[in-house]
């Protein structure tokens, strides 16, 4: 009998040599770090932290006979070198500054193909409010630096990433998790509201004859602040009603429009804001925020997903980014408001003031209309 | 006998694709013994040379080859922010280069708030006019980019000036005359042996890609050796051979280029994970660029939400990703090339949402 090699020998044997082939192959990566930590109601805290060994060796050269691969004695030999980089890189503190206890067992991990050195730390942190992370590590060799941060407390989780943008974190061990989502959220829409120049520009559009009446085609200056400041409450709850509606339908998915012709839209919702100040067609004002405010809604629920909402706490999230927004355009009130009235007196402001804030809106509207086309 | 081989070969298949293919899933462990290697890595520069301006400089220079890019320009911002933090008087040129390392950094507004500094020093910089007027071409302010463009009238020579122009000209809706013009301007000049050459034969080369010229564009490409080409050279090269579906050319002459460098550029990883999947390849590049994607995301690395838009359109097809990471791009970059890519990941969506 002659021997034979079956057929399915050399084709599985190709493909054990492709995979072999295909899966090697692995890339220099980006400079990270990931710090996890469990935090009990004590101020316990237990931790683990892993670096980058190239970047270790970029701090401290370890590296010792620089030929480019490391092993694990080279390491041993700079481990002293390495604890005492890794305790003045990084500092807890509450109350006072909390020490960090470095074990001195060692072990390796691989990331993403990259060797990674493993240390365990640990301490006691006392706090009457919230723990402060102070992370410095490798910024001052690359700025592209970032340290993924992972928190286990009693009663929560979270996860975030440290930058040399952002290198302090707050972690507060007497209030749950709702409280930090809560925060996060009503700042990013207090944020996002100031940052919305479309956004800005419609309310400012309203709010350019909040202080004013129409009659036989001239504006007039209403003289009672109780009215003034009763439409302007109207103007700014129709907007807030629709913007918190569509926004909520939006970032719950019951809604989904394109997002070029929601952004279309607003452009054109200021444009004819300030053109109606022009051309007076709709003195219902209310009505009209609250159609407009529909579309508003949807382009801050764009800004919310880029935000990223934490799938225990959505609407929790979206209830303090409203809030936020809420917060936001009452500061912008606040400020507007007195200049208005105090501009609604002015013949000027009545004769050709309105008209031309509101055209320089209207072809800012204009411009953002063409681009957003 | 047969039954056994084939029993090995299956279980050894099986352990090389379980334990090659879980490049992130790891456990700690303690090596045996001290000669273990636990990690490796390309030894770079010598970390004992004195870093200045010069050196930064170069820094910036090399950062936009293959897989210099991270390592230069991190090195780069860290210098001139030291500087910066200094109190004492700072040249137009370190204020130019912090702004160049903002802008690749895609911080934009920060980086136009150092280059109006920058030309506040020195008006005459023409390297500050054209990298503001590219940064606001990228914001969508053609106006602005036009402004910058002009502002060098009288510092600088008229083919500099018109090729600014034009190339604002092109991403504001009028590509094919710009494009046009632009060839006109090369042909009639004499550039050959101008500095300006490079820069104007990439434009043109740029335009024609995104007037659907991709013959015209391979043909202006040319005059680049890939070997020593740039990484927004390669990207476009690949982009080309891409529209040419020529994705066998992609992986043979770009992927010894990306291989030669232990650090890979998104940029060229994409382009080579797409010729792969168009070919039907095994996926080698995909795999080590969806470990990438995967970093980035972790890291919420929004610097290169357009790459990872187009892998999670072309690639790794998964609609809410693109949709998500285009919408991200947009925030910032509002190219005509973003435009479309926000296109296509809407029309993704929808059509997903439809089916």
């Amino acid at each position: 009998m002659k021997n034979f090699i079956p057929p399915f020998f050399f084709r599985g044997l190709f493909v054990l040599l492709m995979l072999c082939i295909s899966y090697t192959g692995h890339a220099h990566q980006m400079s990270t770090s990931y710090l996890s930590m469990t935090i009990n109601a004590e101020g316990q805290i237990d931790g683990s932290w892993q670096v980058r060994l190239f970047d270790v060796n970029q701090k401290l050269a370890i590296d010792l006979n620089q030929d480019g691969q490391l092993t694990w004695s080279e390491l041993q030999a700079n481990q002293l070198a390495i604890v005492d980089f890794l305790r003045a890189s990084l500092s807890i503190s509450g109350d006072n500054d909390c020490p960090l206890m470095f074990d001195g067992t060692q072990q390796i991990d691989n990331h993403f193909n990259e060797g990674y050195l493993v240390s365990q730390f640990s301490s006691s942190c006392q706090s009457s409010g919230p723990l402060t992370i102070n992370y410095q590590a490798f910024f001052d060799i690359d700025s592209d630096h970032k340290a993924i941060v992972n928190i286990d407390g009693d009663q929560y989780q979270y996860s975030r990433v440290i930058s040399y943008e952002n290198p302090l974190l707050l972690v507060d061990l007497s209030q749950s998790q709702w409280f930090d989502t809560f925060n996060e959220y009503t700042y990013q829409g207090i944020i996002h509201i100031w940052k919305g120049t479309d956004h800005i520009l419609f309310l400012l559009a309203l709010l350019l004859t909040c202080a004013l009446f129409r009659k036989n085609g001239t504006w007039f200056a209403i003289a009672k602040p109780t009215q003034i400041f009763r439409d302007t409450a109207w103007i700014v709850t129709a907007f807030t009603l629709a913007h918190t509606i569509t926004l909520t339908a939006t970032a719950a998915g019951l809604i989904n429009f394109d997002s070029r012709w929601v952004e279309l839209g607003i452009a054109i919702s200021v444009l004819l804001a300030a053109l109606n100040n022009v051309w007076p067609i709709v003195f219902k004002l209310g009505w009209i925020t609250f159609a407009f405010g529909l579309l508003h809604g949807m382009g801050f629920a764009g800004v919310l997903e880029e935000v990223g909402l934490p799938a225990s706490q959505k609407l929790l999230a979206v209830f303090a980014f409203n809030l936020g927004v809420e917060i936001g355009q009452l500061v912008i009130l606040i400020v507007v408001l007195p200049l208005l009235f105090f501009f609604s007196q002015q013949h000027w402001y009545r004769r050709w003031g309105v008209q031309c804030a509101s055209l320089a809106i209207g072809l800012m509207a204009i411009k953002w209309s063409l681009e957003r086309f | 006998m047969k039954k056994a081989v084939k029993k090995l070969l299956l279980i050894w298949v099986g352990v090389c694709a379980f334990g090659l293919h879980l490049p992130s899933i790891a456990a700690p462990y303690t090596p045996a013994d001290g000669i273990t290697v636990v990690a490796t890595w390309q030894v770079l520069d010598n970390k004992q040379e004195v870093i200045n301006l010069k050196r930064v400089r170069e820094f910036i220079e090399q950062g936009q080859y293959p897989g210099e890019s991270d390592y230069r320009y991190g090195h780069a911002k860290t210098w001139l922010q030291s500087q910066l933090t200094q109190d004492k008087k700072v040249s137009a040129e370190l204020l130019y280069l912090y702004a160049r390392v903002l802008q690749h950094q895609h911080q934009f507004d920060s980086a136009l708030k150092y280059l109006d500094e920058a030309l506040a020093l020195d008006p005459k910089d023409t390297n500050s006019w054209l990298l503001k007027s590219n940064i606001h071409m990228v914001q969508g302010d053609a106006d602005l980019a036009k402004q910058a463009c002009l502002a060098m009238l009288g510092h600088t020579n008229i083919t500099v000036l018109t090729a600014c122009a034009l190339d604002v000209a092109s991403q504001d809706g009028q590509l094919d005359d710009s494009y046009k013009q632009l060839n006109r301007l090369s042909t009639s000049q004499g550039l050959a042996k101008s500095p300006e050459q490079k820069w104007i034969v990439h434009m043109l080369a740029d335009m024609a890609l995104r007037n659907d010229m991709p013959v015209a564009a391979e043909k202006h490409l040319q005059s680049f050796g890939l070997e020593t080409a740039s990484v927004s050279i390669l990207a476009l090269w690949a982009d080309t051979q891409l529209a040419l579906l020529k994705y066998d050319q992609v992986l043979i002459r770009l992927a010894p280029i990306v291989n030669s460098y232990p650090v890979k550029d998104d940029a060229l990883l994409l382009r080579l994970s797409m010729a792969e999947k168009e070919s039907s390849k095994l996926p080698y590049w995909q795999n080590i660029f969806a470990q990438r994607v995967a970093l980035r995301e972790l890291r919420k690395d929004s610097l290169h939400a357009a790459e990872l838009a187009r892998y999670y359109l072309v690639v790794n097809i998964q609609p809410k990703k693109a949709l998500y990471w285009a919408e991200v791009n947009w925030q910032v970059a509002k190219q005509h090339d973003d435009r479309n890519l926000l296109d296509q990941a809407t029309d993704l969506w929808q059509k997903n949402q439809g089916s």
